[in-house]
C-alpha cells in the first residue's frame, strides 16, 4: 500500500472510531492485535524489551543495540500480521546512515517508520549533551524526512507542543502525542503525569500538530493512559483521532492471561478413584 | 599478557604510589595501541570499557550511555582480544554496568575474573543522568538504578576485586563511602575540548570543580574515612588541571580517558596526513 493510500485509509477507519495502533515486539503479539482489530501496528525496540519480560526502559539504556532488536524483530511481526506495519528506529546512532536504516526496514517490510526510540526520555544535562553532540530531536525530524521522501508513511513522536510543529512540518503523516512511560502493572512505573495535566500537554500538542498541517492524524499515549476509560476520557478532550497501545495491550494482557491459564489448569483435579 | 591481582596486590601498588609522592593515574582505553602506549608512560591502572571503544571510533564518549550496543558484551570482548592482549604489568580494570537486569552478576564476574581484571568500576553508569530528571527517577523506581550499581561493586569486593565507584554528587560520595569501594572517583561530567568533546563543560571553571570534588569526598569519608580520591572529568582534561585539582583537595589520581587517548592524538592524526597531502607533483600547473 503507498503511504498516501494508507493515510486515506485510515483517514476512513478514524471517521468509524477511534484508531488503535499497537506496539508490538513480537509476531505473537502482532496476531492478537490484529485479531482484535488494530489499524496498524508498530515494532520497536521498548516492545522487544517487553516481551522478553524485561522493563521497556532498556531500550534507553546501552544494553543492546535498538535498532539490530527492531529490524531482528521486524520480519516477524510483519508475517504474523493482516495490517500495515511500521518500524521504530533509534535516529541518535551517528553509525547509521538515517537513509539506509529506513531503506532496510522497508526491505524488510515496513511500510512506515516512527522515531522510537527518542531521546525525548532523557532530559537535564543528559538531554543538553545529546543535544551538543547533534545526536538529538532534529536527527528523528531528519528520520521522518527521509521516510517521507522513500515514499513510506511516518508516525512522528513530539513530546511538546513546538516538537509536534517539527514534526508535521517534516511530513510526518501522523503525529504521537506523548506523555511518557505507561504507569501500573509489573515492570511499568508510576505515573510522573496526572490525568488532567496530562490531557491539557496532549492538547497543546495536539493543536500545535494540527496548526501546522490540518490534516496530520494525531494519536496520544503513556502516563496515566492505561485503560480504556482514561483513553476514552482523553480521545473525546484532546480531538486525536486515535490511542496507541503498547505495554496496555502486551505486557499486561500477556502476563495476566498466561498466569490465568495456568492458574486453570493448576485448578484441575485428578478424579479420586471410586 | 595483562596479569591477575588481587584486591590487597592492587591496593599496595597504589599506596606505593601515593606514598612517593606521585599520583595515580588510571587510563582508559579503548584500543590496544592506547593500552600499550599508556602503560609506557607510567599508568598504574588501564580501564576498559565500552566508551574508550566509541571514543576511539570517532564517536563522542556519550555514546557508552546510549542504546548503541551491549556494554558489559563490549567489555569482554575489548578486554580480551583488544587490551589484556599488550598490558604487561598494569592492573585491568573493569568498566561494568553493573545494573543491567538481563546478566547475572555473579557469573560475569567471574567471567572478568578469567579475563584477568583485577578492579571492576561503574562505568557506564546511570550517575550520568541528572538526579532529579524524570529518566533516572524512573531507573530507580524500576530496579535499574545507581544503588544497583554499587551492589555489584560492592559484590565484586567480595570476590576479591579492587573496586572503584563514580560519584557525581555528595550523595553518591556517601553511598560509594557506604557499600566499602576502595576508590571514590569524584566525576564532573563529560570531558572538555577536541573535536567530540562536552561544549558543556567549557568554562566550567577549576575551583568549582575542586568544590565539588571535596563535597563528594567529604560524604565519601563520612562513611569509610581511609576511601582513596580520584577525580575525573568536566574541567579536569590537561595535566596542569590535575595538579591544580590534587593542590586544592585530596585526589591523589586522575582517572584520563579523553584526556590520554582522544586529545592527544587527534591533532597529530591530521596533521601527519596534512603533512603528506602539502607535498607538491613536479611540473604540473598550480
Amino acid at each position: 500500500m503507498s503511504a498516501g493510500a494508507l493515510v486515506t485509509e485510515l483517514r476512513e477507519r478514524a471517521a468509524a472510531g477511534p484508531l488503535v495502533v499497537v506496539g508490538v515486539g513480537s509476531g505473537l503479539s502482532a496476531r492478537g492485535a490484529c485479531e482484535g482489530g488494530a489499524d496498524l501496528l508498530a515494532c520497536y525496540s521498548t516492545a522487544t524489551h517487553r516481551v522478553a519480560g524485561l522493563p521497556s526502559a532498556l531500550a534507553f539504556l546501552p544494553y543492546g543495540d535498538a535498532n539490530e532488536h527492531t529490524l531482528h524483530a521486524l520480519p516477524e511481526v510483519v508475517a504474523a500480521s493482516s495490517r500495515p506495519v511500521v518500524a521504530g528506529l533509534g535516529a541518535h546512532d551517528p553509525r547509521r546512515r538515517l537513509d539506509r536504516l529506513v531503506a532496510q526496514a522497508a526491505e524488510l517490510g515496513a511500510e512506515g517508520v516512527t522515531n522510537e526510540p527518542f531521546v525525548g526520555m532523557y532530559d537535564g544535562d543528559l538531554r543538553a549533551q545529546i543535544e551538543a553532540a547533534g545526536l538529538g530531536f532534529e536527527r528523528e525530524v531528519a528520520l521522518v524526512e527521509a521516510a517521507v521522501s522513500l515514499g513510506l508513511v511516518a508516525l512522528g513522536w513530539a513530546w511538546n507542543a513546538g516538537e509536534a510543529r517539527r514534526m508535521a512540518a517534516a511530513g510526518a503523516q501522523i503525529v504521537g502525542a506523548m506523555l511518557g512511560v505507561t504507569a501500573g502493572g509489573a515492570a511499568g512505573s508510576e505515573p510522573a503525569t496526572g490525568l488532567d495535566a496530562g490531557i491539557e500537554l496532549l492538547r497543546e500538542i495536539v493543536e500545535a500538530a494540527r496548526s501546522e498541517r490540518a490534516d496530520v492524524l494525531c494519536l496520544i499515549h503513556g502516563g496515566p493512559l492505561n485503560e480504556p476509560g482514561p483513553v476514552a476520557h482523553a480521545l473525546a478532550r484532546t480531538g486525536a483521532e486515535g490511542y496507541v497501545a503498547g505495554s496496555t495491550a502486551e505486557r499486561v494482557p500477556a502476563i495476566r492471561g498466561i498466569a490465568d491459564a495456568v492458574r486453570a489448569f493448576k485448578r484441575a483435579r485428578v478424579p479420586m478413584e471410586p | 599478557m595483562a596479569k591477575s591481582y588481587t584486591r590487597e596486590e592492587v591496593l599496595a601498588r597504589v599506596r606505593k604510589e601515593i606514598d612517593a609522592g606521585r599520583p595515580v593515574v588510571a587510563v582508559g582505553a579503548g584500543t590496544g595501541i592506547s593500552a600499550k602506549f599508556a602503560e609506557r608512560g607510567g599508568a598504574d591502572l588501564v580501564g576498559v570499557y565500552n566508551s574508550g571503544k566509541y571514543r576511539m571510533d570517532g564517536h563522542g564518549s556519550l555514546a557508552g550511555l546510549m542504546p548503541y550496543g551491549d556494554a558489559n558484551g563490549i567489555v569482554l570482548e575489548l578486554g580480551a582480544r583488544t587490551v589484556a592482549p599488550v598490558v604487561k604489568e598494569a592492573p585491568l580494570i573493569a568498566g561494568i554496568c553493573g545494573s543491567d537486569p538481563t546478566r547475572d552478576m555473579d557469573s560475569f564476574l567471574r567471567q572478568l575474573r578469567e579475563l584477568n581484571f583485577s578492579g571492576v568500576m561503574n562505568f557506564p553508569t546511570v550517575g550520568l543522568i541528572d538526579a532529579d530528571s524524570k529518566f533516572r527517577q524512573e531507573l530507580e523506581d524500576t530496579g535499574m538504578g545507581y544503588d544497583r550499581e554499587l551492589a555489584t561493586l560492592a559484590l565484586a569486593g567480595e570476590l576479591g576485586f579492587f573496586t572503584m565507584g563514580y560519584a557525581f554528587r555528595p550523595e553518591e560520595g556517601a553511598m560509594v563511602g557506604a557499600a566499602g569501594l576502595d576508590v571514590v572517583i569524584a566525576h564532573m561530567g563529560l570531558t572538555r575540548g577536541g573535536s567530540i568533546g562536552s561544549q558543556l563543560a567549557e568554562g566550567s571553571p577549576l575551583e568549582e570543580a575542586a568544590a565539588r570534588v571535596n563535597a563528594i569526598a567529604a560524604a565519601a569519608r563520612a562513611e569509610k574515612p581511609d576511601i582513596i580520591l580520584f577525580a575525573h572529568g568536566g574541567a579536569i582534561a590537561f595535566p596542569d588541571d590535575t595538579q591544580y585539582i590534587y593542590e586544592h583537595t585530596d585526589a591523589v589520581g586522575f582517572l584520563g580517558a579523553s584526556s590520554v587517548e582522544r586529545l592527544p592524538v587527534e591533532k597529530p592524526l591530521q596533521e601527519a596526513t596534512a603533512a603528506f597531502k602539502a607535498k607538491r607533483l613536479p611540473g604540473r600547473p598550480g
